[in-house]
Formats: C-alpha cells, structure tokens, sequence
C-alpha cells in the first residue's frame, strides 16, 4: 500500500468513532447451544426482539462479540459486520437484520432492496437414495447427493432414472478428492448434465484444482468452508467456481450479499449452504429475494414449505417466522 | 393502464408454446407487478417526472431531476441523473424507463435496477447509467420515506454519526490566493483539497511543461502545507507515458492521490503508470455499473475508487462497487461534481460504507452561486461541511424535502456541448 495511504488509514484506525444511540440500541443479548447450531437474541431499548442462527458457539464466543456491540443501533448492521467475525458474526447479522425490518415494518428482503424473485428454489439433502420418492412427495426437485469417485456416475444415472424428468442433482464430493481425482469425477458426469459438482476437493491450492475447470465443463460449486468475502473474490478471480456455496452458519446475510455483489460481475450464481435450523433458513429465504443472482438454497426438510421445488418467501416483518423459545429446530 | 398490462400478461403466457430457435420472444411487460403482488409492498408507481434545470441559460450542464410520484399520498422521491453536456439524452433515456416502473412496486428496487441494465440489452453506457441512477436513487427516496428511516441506516450505517469526511476543491488562480484559503480551512475544519494541473499536454511533453506541472502541484502542497491530504486531478489530460512521470516526480509531496492519470478506456495503460510509482492512483467516475470497475479491482491498479452516483448506476451500483473495493481493499472517494441531490445521496452510501475514504464536492471554501441556490431549494445549506465532515440528514429518505416550483426560475436552456480544447496544431485535446 502507498505510503501516505497507509499513515493516513492507521492515523483514522487509532481514533475512537463515536457512535449513536437511541430506542433502537441493543441493550440485551441471549445465547442458546443446541447439538446443531446456536441461536442468539438481541433485544432494543424500545424492546424489539431479533433473533439470529449459526453454527454451535461457546457461551464465551457469544458474550465477546455482544460485549463489542452493546449500546449500538440495530439498523448500523454494516458496521457492526466490521466488528465481528467468526460465526457469532453470522448469527448477530441476522438478529440485526430481524430487528431492522422490524423497525421500517418491512420483511428483510424489502428492507435490502428486493424482492428480486417471488419464492426461492429449493434443494434438500438426499443422503439415502430411499428417501427420494418421500422428499419429491415433500415439494423438492432439486437434491444434493453425496458421492464418491468410483460411484458418482452410477449413482446419478440410477437418481435420474428413478426420479423422473424435472428433478435435478448437485453431486456433493464433500472436499474428500483430490483435484485429480474430482477431474475424472467431472468427466464422467460431464454428460449426464448435473445441475454442478459442489465441493470436489479441498480449496487448498487453486491453481491444481483449476485443473478441474481448465479439463471439464461440469459446473463446480465452492464455498461452504470459506469464510470471507475475500476468498469468494479469489475463486472468481481464479475462474474455478460457477456456484457460490457461502455456509449460512459461517458466514452472514450481509456478507454474503457482498460476494455475491461480486459474483454479480463474474455472471456466476450464489446458491447459500444451509444444514441449519428454521431461521437460518428463513434468512436463506431472505437473502435470496434480496439478491439478483440467487440460484437454490438448501432447505433441510421442516425448515420451510416447498412447494413444487420452490419455498415461499416470509411476508412479516423482520425474519417473517414465529419462534417459540427452546423449540430449536 | 392496468388493464393494458393485464392482457399483456396474459398474451404473454399463451405464447409459450412453441419456439424451436429462441424466435417466439413474448413481451412480458405485465409480470413485474403482478408476480409480485404477494411478495411485495402496497405502494404502487404512478408517475416518472424529469426535469432539465440549468442555473444559467447558457449552462453547459444542466442538472437532470427525476421525481417518482406514487400511489400513497404525498410519497414521492428525488434522484439525480445530471450528465454534463448531455442532459437531453438523460431526460430522453428517463422517458423511456417509464414503461419499466409505472404500476409497480418502488420498494423492489434491485429489481427494477437489474431490469432496466439488463433489459436495456445494450448494457449501459453513461446515458443510460445516468437515467438509471435518477431512477435509482428516487426509489431509494421512496423507500426510506416509506420505511422512515435515513436511507444510510438501510444500507447498515452510519460509520461515523459526526458525519462523513469532505474536500473541497482549492480553486487559486495563483500562489497569492493560497495563504486566504489554507487560513479559511484551519477556520472550517477542512482536511483535505484537490486541485488539477493546469493547461493541456501532448502525448509526449516538453521538459518545460513537465517541470512547470511539477511545480504547481509543489506550490498547492507548499501554500497548504503537510496538515492536509491533497488530491490531483490529471482529469486524463496526459498520456501515460506524462503521466508516469509526472506522478514519479511528485512522489515526495506525499499527496492523497493522482487522479485520472489517463483516460479511462484501457486498464492495463494505467496499470502500467500505477506500477512506476508509490503515488495512490484515485480514478472511477466515468464508469458505469460494478462490471465495469471490475478489472480495476481485480488488477490492483486503482487505490481509490471514485465511481459518482450520478453516472455508475445510482445507489444500488455505487454501493457494489463499494463492495467490490472492499474485498480487495480498496478505498471509494466518490466523485460528485453535479447537483444537490445526487450530493445527497452519495453521503448516504459514504455513511454505510466500511472503506470509504473522502467524499467530493465541486465547491470552494467560499460558498459560491451554486450553493446559494441549493440552500434555497432545500431550505438548508446542502453539501456545505461543518468541521471537514458533510452532516448525516435526520429525515426519512434521502432527507430533505424539494417542491418542482423550486425550478421555475432556472429553465432548461437545452443540452450545450461542454468545452472543446484544441492543441497548438488544431489537434483535439483533453481536458
């Protein structure tokens, strides 16, 4: 960085902003721990309620992120992203956002300039093949299939049988391959037109793994292990990925929107990892009406209704869901 | 109107069926506001006003005025899609985005930015970005008027409640004026400047001139001192190989930025003058969309992205190339050298923008004509500093309140051409 650029920022970093309060302050915070995820509930001075999800945190980690941000306004939820990270990032972002809409009485993806779709395309996770006719019963069309090297052909021809037309497959390599490995995956797949390969191998060095993309046409997903929006800006950069997969329990709406601001640029979708609970997935639902580039979310059976492949976006306030304490799930 | 729409939806449905070759393209002018009845708000658009306003008769670049008027009563929004020297193609371009917004939903405002850029077919150049950013920012007015909020707590700010960082431009004729005006900024609080360099240059310089810009810009930081960051605007006025030099030569007068060392169009020239020197390189405000900042970014040739929300699209484009700048760590200064709406709204984005750095405006210290004329229309003094900061509004919206009779006195006088330079030998120049 030039000189005088860098004097200049660390002169502004080590000055204190003031900041604002007022009725929409945050003056209480609450953790829960599940076996699955956290929940976190912020509420204001004039006495809204937010609530928030990511993936389990120790009480600690909840009680030092709400002790960075108590006493600021809920709407400043760009701000407070800043001051945060980890996953209690994620959870308090969505907080922010619930109290925010509830505050301008808007759903959160009016709140942040959409809706942009009129209901979001749905996935779900088909971890035993058995369970396909039950699931496609439940509304879903599109499912997300675990595989390994020497099956995934097998097992997306027998899936494309057995389902009919209209139903599509994201083949999930779980990032257990090598790059060399996904390239022969991909190729034997390559024709049989999955809706993408997601997480082929680990993101350890892109330049091997875009052997993948440079030898194949199969779409590729990554993301779920990224935490910044910096690392999506590399993917895009490197060229290896055609489907953002941001983990909801890692990384917050507001993030997410940022790379998929990105992403909006490379033309390449974002398509949100969700294995949480029913407000992680309405955030999902939230974010995908708030962004142009929105492909399918993944919503774990009971979180949403779908409906011939689509869930309903939530038209309340805020989240847009009733949550009843405790009853995390 | 709706009844028109209606049939066009309908229309639009039994021509589905048969299309080999991607032939039957069905208008579907119907679906923006009727997919969305369940999703969306009950505000509906019931009228796009555009107003050409020139301060002077003869002014080179009238503001361009866009107004979105809606069916709950009294809720309306401004915008802004001033383009200097072309203002009768924005006000044409806005008329022709009227099919697009009529009888829908203002809050979906990402919806009808995508629309209007990506339904324009040709993308968006600077006339169509500039209609667009009135659009957009209108709808942001309406948005936050609707949600009574500011419209920087919609976009997560404000980063500093004091208000967001200014500069003036520094407007010397010569050294004499200097001393007034670095007094005046210690009185203000003013903290930061720009200035330009003067004359033109040819695509190769002469040792005269190069040490004559050389020491113009070391006059500025002389007069102002070291207790000010100062910008210079090159307004791609020089070809890289000037302006590689120059920006070399003023290395140790530690300025906040060289601004526009070269034209626009070709990123990897001014990659090249980037690289030869440790001088911040600030450019942006003549492109349109995130899209077309992109290589910059990615590239790492620009320090300080300067997009202007009249032009790049608005709020929604100016917040993503925010965005885009702050996954690579970039700063945003936006430019904003038209009038006081789009001045308005770019506070906004700065207040909800973690990199931003410093915001423009074309004035001086001294409160000029113009400003008198933006006080009167808003009833305050807009884009006027206080302690080197622009004030936050407090109003919903974009926060302030405009009546079209403001504009009575300041008839459109018709697009006039901005200047035209010539080189020594009748070539055109830049300026």
């Amino acid at each position: 960085m030039p000189t005088a650029l860098l004097a200049r920022r660390l002169r502004l970093a080590s000055q204190p902003v003031p900041f604002a309060t007022g009725p929409n302050s945050i003056t209480e915070g609450r953790h829960w721990r599940t076996p699955r995820f956290s929940v976190v509930r912020l509420r204001t001075q004039s006495g809204l309620v937010g609530y928030g999800e990511c993936a389990p945190i120790d009480q600690g980690a909840f009680d030092a992120g709400f002790a960075l941000i108590k006493g600021r306004e809920a709407t400043s939820f760009e701000v407070i992203r800043t001051i945060l990270s980890g996953p209690v990032e994620a959870a308090i972002n969505t907080a922010l956002l619930d109290i925010s809409g509830k505050i301008a009485k808007v759903p959160i993806y009016q709140l942040l300039g959409g809706p942009t779709r009129n209901k979001a395309r749905a996935m779900a996770t088909l971890d035993d093949p058995k369970q396909l006719a039950a699931l496609q019963k439940q509304g879903y069309r599109a499912f997300r299939v675990p595989i390994n090297q020497a099956n995934a052909a097998a097992r997306l021809k027998e899936l494309q049988q057995a389902a009919g037309d209209g139903i599509d497959f994201v083949l999930d390599g779980g990032a257990k391959l090598t790059p060399g490995q996904a390239s022969t995956v991909a190729a034997a797949i390559e024709r049989l037109h999955p809706l993408w390969f997601d997480e082929p191998c680990p993101l350890a060095n892109i330049r091997a793994v875009s052997k993948i993309t440079d030898e194949n046409v199969t779409p590729l997903g990554f993301g779920r292990s990224c935490t910044k929006t910096l690392e999506f800006q590399e993917l895009l950069r490197e060229q290896v990925v055609d489907v953002l997969r941001p983990d909801l329990a890692t990384m917050s709406v507001c993030s997410i929107r940022r790379a998929a601001a990105i992403a909006e640029t490379y033309y390449t979708a974002v398509a949100p990892f969700n294995t949480g609970g029913r407000i992680a997935t309405a955030a999902g639902l939230h974010l995908a009406a708030a962004i142009p580039n929105f492909y399918v979310l993944d919503i774990p059976p009971g979180t949403a209704t779908v409906k011939d492949g689509f869930a309903a976006l939530p038209t309340a306030p805020g989240l847009g869901i009733e949550i009843k304490e405790g009853d995390w799930a | 109107m709706e009844r028109r729409f209606f049939l066009g939806a309908a229309g639009a449905a039994s021509a589905k069926a048969a299309d080999l070759c991607g032939c039957a393209l069905a208008p579907q002018a119907a679906l923006g506001a009727e997919a969305f009845a369940s999703v969306g708000s009950r505000i509906k658009i019931t009228n796009v006003k555009v107003f050409g306003v020139s301060l002077t008769p003869d002014s080179d670049r009238p503001y361009v005025f866009v107004k979105i008027e809606t069916n709950q009563d009294g809720l309306h929004g401004w915008g802004e899609g001033t383009l200097e020297g072309k203002a009768a193609a924005v006000i044409a371009c806005v008329q022709d985005f009227k099919d697009f917004l009529i009888g829908s939903d203002p809050m979906q405002v990402e919806h009808h930015w995508q629309s209007m850029y990506v339904h324009s077919f040709y993308r968006a150049g600077p006339v169509i970005g500039s209609a667009i950013s009135g659009i957009d920012q209108a709808l942001w007015d309406i948005r936050g008027k609707a949600m009574n909020l500011p419209v920087y707590k919609l976009l997560g700010g404000p980063n500093d409640p004091r208000g967001v960082r200014g500069y003036y431009h520094i407007r010397a004729r010569s050294k004499a004026d200097l001393p007034r005006i670095r007094e005046e900024a210690e009185r203000q609080g003013i903290t930061c400047f720009k200035g330009g360099i003067p004359g033109y240059y040819e695509w190769i310089e002469t040792n005269a001139k190069i040490r004559s810009a050389v020491q113009s810009i070391a006059d500025l930081r002389e007069g102002l001192g070291y207790g000010v960051d100062i910008g210079i605007d090159f307004h791609a006025k020089t070809s890289p190989a000037v302006a590689s030099i120059l920006v070399k030569e003023v290395e140790p007068l530690k300025l906040l930025f060289v601004e526009e060392p070269c034209p626009p169009e070709n990123v990897k020239a001014m990659q090249r003058i980037a690289r030869r020197s440790t001088t911040p390189i600030a450019t942006g405000e003549r492109l349109v969309a995130a899209y077309n900042c992109r290589e910059l970014i990615e590239m790492g040739v620009v320090d300080i992205i300067q997009t202007d929300i009249n032009h790049v699209g608005g709020i929604t484009a100016l917040w993503k190339t925010g965005a885009l700048a702050e996954a690579s760590g970039i700063s945003m200064a936006p430019h904003a050298c038209e009038g006081p709406i789009g001045g308005m709204a770019t506070i906004h984005v700065d207040a909800a923008t973690p990199n931003f750095l410093v915001q423009e405006i074309c004035s001086g210290v001294d409160v000029g004509p113009q400003e008198k004329v933006w006080h009167e229309w808003l009833g305050f003094p807009a884009m006027r500093m206080v302690n080197g900061r622009f004030p936050l509004p407090e109003k919903p919206g974009l926060g302030f309140e405009l009546k079209e009779e403001a504009f009575k006195k300041y008839p459109f006088g018709g697009t006039r051409p901005m200047a035209r330079v010539f080189h020594e030998d009748g070539s055109v120049a830049e300026w």
